[in-house]
Parts: structure tokens; sequence; C-alpha cells
């Protein structure tokens, strides 16, 4: 209980002493640098993104769902690379690729992979699938990092979801019905691994190069006209992503647990499809330039 | 029990309505079915582990509206389709699904497994998923098909007992909303109802003993500020209400139902 005199002192001299070390830990270059991260769904680009950001950072690496490292990422220096071409679906590819590396100090669910379907149309073998890829896989990833790491290292583990976990797609719903769930895997997570000590977040990322063709549909008019949608014009750059993970995984944000974080550019602030369109003059039921 | 259909002549338009809910045979379904069919539906229940409740609730029905109870296990998709099958054999089509069969384990993040997790995910969340896509003909053919959800504040707030639980009813939101929009050009809506604590007999899956402590509890002033927590009555009068004509314009959105619990 803080709160009474000697109790309070001491906690106050703890927090000072945990302060400066952190100040310290801010001033190194590298700030990854000992430290070993895993990265799932190291085949999406913004998982790659976030790996080579990390790499760049001092981290060493071990990449679920690629055979080999990518060019740029290589062993040396201190720093190692492993893989392993399988995400984690299940207990033992997780297994199999923790027992790659001796430590473990931070993870990213990275797993991305939505199908276009429909609900009407949609049977289990659809479900199963997505579901597995997108949310079971960030199941297991986070129990088995919270595994390895043990109360000793725990560490910050973050899952990469999309803002398609609010936003319904239109056109790939099992993918939106997946991250619903993530954002829910997260906050349950954040509850029982923070008394351990482990951050849990979520990083929702919008708009990429190439989503319009992944998401468009005659639903829903938001992927229609996409970029100018974006508040700044353009999707993000898979870099972009990356450096909000990693504000996420480092020391900065060292209270911030079971949160979620929207990086989209400003994207799911637009409001109804008519809106862009007639400040556009393109054509949509009418109404020409607004200037 | 039944002053909510006793004290209004008005059936919202439900009468002679085709109904499928799932779990209908105990708590919240059998609230819902009991409600739906005072307002003149015919209803099809379907039941599982509790065939028992099950056949005690149809008795129940049967003194009000034409009904039939179909035993299957959602958790399969096969389950799904025999459920489905049966229920518009019966009733002849569908003009409204209710999915609310789930099951709660309660094992924490940590406690949980990967076999409980899927067999969670299956019967809360693919089921309903599953029963939506078998449906969607017969609720486009209604012509004013309505589909109503039963989730959880835990959709949206975690447990801390059930992780797999609320994983589950967190992709049911995306569920309802996903749904919502596919399914507007068929003029059908997609709603869903999120309750906190409801007073039910017991919950399906949970190996441990629960007590529901009666409405009143003074505890439950500072947990629920009306000073007591949900009834299948509560929830029963809110479907029937996303059932109605009156909501014909509401679709895609989550009701919480708490009594302002989750604002606390």
């Amino acid at each position: 209980m803080i709160g009474c005199g000697a109790e309070r002192e001491l906690w106050s001299w703890a927090k000072a002493a945990e302060l400066s070390e952190r100040g310290n830990f801010l001033n190194q270059a590298l700030p990854f640098s000992g430290k070993t991260a895993w990265v799932t769904g190291a085949d999406s680009a913004v998982a790659m993104a976030v790996a080579k950001e990390l790499y760049r950072r001092g981290a060493s690496l071990l990449l679920s769902g690629v055979e080999s490292p990518p060019e740029g990422l290589s062993s040396g220096g201190g720093q190692t690379v492993a893989c392993y071409p399988r995400n984690p679906t299940d207990e033992e590819r997780a297994d199999r690729a923790l027992g790659l590396v001796a430590r473990l100090d931070l993870m990213v669910a990275g797993t991305r992979s939505p199908e276009r379907s429909s609900i009407a149309s949609g049977s289990a073998a659809i479900f199963d699938r997505v579901i597995e890829e997108n949310l079971t896989a960030a199941f297991v990833a986070l129990r088995a990092a919270a595994r390895k790491m043990g109360r000793s290292r725990s560490g910050p583990l973050l899952v990469l979801s999309s803002i398609h976990g609010d936003k319904p797609t239109a056109g790939a719903p099992v993918f939106g019905i997946a991250n619903g769930g993530l954002a829910m895997l997260v906050r349950e997570a954040a509850q029982d691994l923070g008394r351990f000590g482990f951050r849990v977040n979520l990083l929702r990322y919008g708009p990429l190069e190439g989503d319009e063709a992944i998401f468009r549909s005659e639903r829903s008019g938001i992927y229609w006209d996409m970029e100018n949608r974006i508040p700044r014009g353009r999707p993000a750059a898979p870099e972009e992503i990356a450096r909000a993970v990693l504000f996420l995984c480092g020391e900065d944000a060292s209270f911030v647990n079971g949160a979620v974080l929207t990086a989209d550019g400003g994207f799911l602030g637009h409001y109804v499809a008519g809106d862009s369109a007639r400040r556009w003059d393109i054509g949509f039921g009418g109404g020409g330039a607004c200037e | 029990m039944n002053n909510l259909a006793g004290k209004r002549a008005l059936n919202n338009g439900l009468s002679g309505k085709r109904v499928l809910i799932t779990g209908g045979g105990k708590g919240i379904g059998r609230g819902i079915a009991l409600e739906l069919a005072r307002r003149g539906a015919r209803v099809a229940i379907g039941c599982n582990s509790n065939a028992g409740m099950a056949q005690e609730t149809l008795f129940q029905l049967r003194e009000l509206t034409e009904a039939v109870s179909v035993q299957s296990d959602v958790g399969s998709p096969e389950g799904c389709e025999s459920l489905v099958r049966d229920a518009v054999g019966f009733l002849g089509g569908l003009d409204i699904l209710i999915s609310n069969a789930a099951i709660q384990t309660q094992h924490s993040f940590l406690e949980s497994s990967l076999e409980i997790f899927r067999r969670v995910i299956d019967v809360n969340l693919r089921a309903a998923y599953l029963l939506l896509g078998l449906c969607h003909r017969y609720l486009k053919e209604s012509g004013r098909g309505r589909v109503i959800l039963i989730s959880s504040v835990h959709g949206k707030r975690p447990t801390d007992f059930d992780a797999a639980y609320a994983v589950s009813k967190g992709g049911m939101e995306m569920l309802c909303r996903e749904a919502a929009v596919e399914f507007a050009p068929d003029g059908i809506t997609v709603n869903a109802i999120a309750p906190a604590a409801v007073a039910i007999e017991g919950k399906t899956g949970n190996p441990r003993p629960m007590t529901v402590r009666p409405a009143g509890n003074p505890r439950h002033r500072l947990m629920y500020p009306l000073g007591r927590i949900g009834t299948p009555q509560d929830v029963a009068g809110l479907a029937c209400f996303l059932a109605s004509e009156e909501a014909a314009f509401i679709t895609g959105t989550t009701i919480r139902q708490d009594g302002c619990a989750m604002l606390l």
C-alpha cells in the first residue's frame, strides 16, 4: 500500500532511480542493442519494416513467416537474425521458432492476411483460415512470448491490427472480425500479463499503398478515392507505421498498457462517401465542386 | 414476469413473424423466445447441452404460439446447417435471426489454452457468422429481415477472467458491422445487444459454480447504479424493439444494456 510515510518515501526513491536509468536508456544511440525481438508475420510489409527498424536500432531478430532474412538483415557485429518459415498459428510452430533464440526481450505480432469474401457466401473454411492467421496466431504468439521471457524480462508485447477492427471492410468480413477480436485479446492480455510487468498494446494502421485493391468494395465508399480521404493526401509508408510501433515498444511508453493507437493519417476522420467526392468534383450523385 | 406484454396490447408488428433463436432453452435466449411468443411470433429455439431446459421452455412456448426446439451443436458447421434446415423447415421461412448461444469457460488469458480458445471462438463467434450466411437468403426473401446478435459489454471492456469469451465478443462487434453493411441492400438490419451481468440460471460451459446474486443486493449499488443487474426480460424488451418496424433504420449498431454499469 502506497500512501503512508516510509512507504511513500521508498516508492519515490525507487521511482527516481528508475527514471534516471530510463534517461540513460534514452541517451543510447542504439536503444534496442542487446535485445532480441520476435516479429511474426514478417512476410507482411509493415512487420518487415518493424523488423528492419528494430535491427537498425541494435536489436537481434527472430522472424516468423519468412524462410530467410531479406537483404540488409544479417547476423554479425553482435546482432543475430534467425528465421522460421511459418507463423505461430499453433503452439508447436511458436515453440520451434522460439527454440532458435536463447532469450527474448520483446515481441511484435504482425500477421496480416485479409481475404476477400462475403458473409452470405461464407464458409467455415474461410473463417477458420482468416481467424487462424490473424487472431489465433496473435493469441499463441502473446502466450509463447510471455512464457519465453518469463517474469524477469517481462517486456513489451505489441499486436499489429488494422482500422478494420473498428470500421467494416465491406469486402473482407472475416478480416474485420479477426481485428475486432484482436482489440479484446490485447485488453485481456494487458490485464493478466500487466501484473507481471509486461505491457501489451495494439497498433491499428490505416491505408497503405495497394490497400485500395485489397479492400475496395462496391458496398462501401471508404476506399473509393482513398488518397483524397487521407488528409496528408497519400497512404502511409510501412516505415512510418514501424516508428509508431517502436514508440510503443520503447521505454518512452513505459506506462502505456492495453492501449490502442491508430496510425491512419486521419483517414477514419472523413465523414461520408459523398463529402470528399463533392469536394474533389468527381461526381457522387451530382453536386459538382465546392471549391 | 410477463407484465411487459400484459400491460401492452402492442405487439410491435411481430405477430406471425418467424424467428430462430439459438440457445433459446434458457437464460437470455429463453427470455427473448417467450417475449416474442407473447407478441405472436412463431419461434424455433436451438439448444445443445441444455436439452432438458429447452423442453420445459418449449412447453411454455407452445401455450403461446407455434414453436419447435432443435438440438444441435452450433460449434460445428454441420450443427449450424442442420439447425437452420430444421428451423426453416418448420417455420416455412425466416424473418428474424437471433444469435444468442454462447459458452463461457472462465479462463483468464494465462489460464486459457489454444483448445479452449478455439472452442469458444467456434461456438460464440463462428456460429454467428455461419448462421448469418446460412439465413441470408431466407431473410432476404422475407423483405424485412432482422438479425440480433447477443454480444456482451465484454466486446469492449476486458473481463480479466475469460479472455477467449471477450475476444469472441470483440469479434462479434465487427461481425455486426460487417454484416450490417453487406446485408443492407437486401433490407436486412443487423444489430447487437451488449448486456452486462444478467440474472440467469447458470452459464453454459462454465466449469466453476457461479452464484447469481439476487437483484437488490447492496453490492450492486456500487457496480450497477440502478441497484440491480439485468434480467432476461430487459434484454427481451430491447430485442423485440430491434426486431420491430420502429427499428427499421437502426442497423450495424451495438447497444450497451447494462444500467450504465460500464460508466463506472
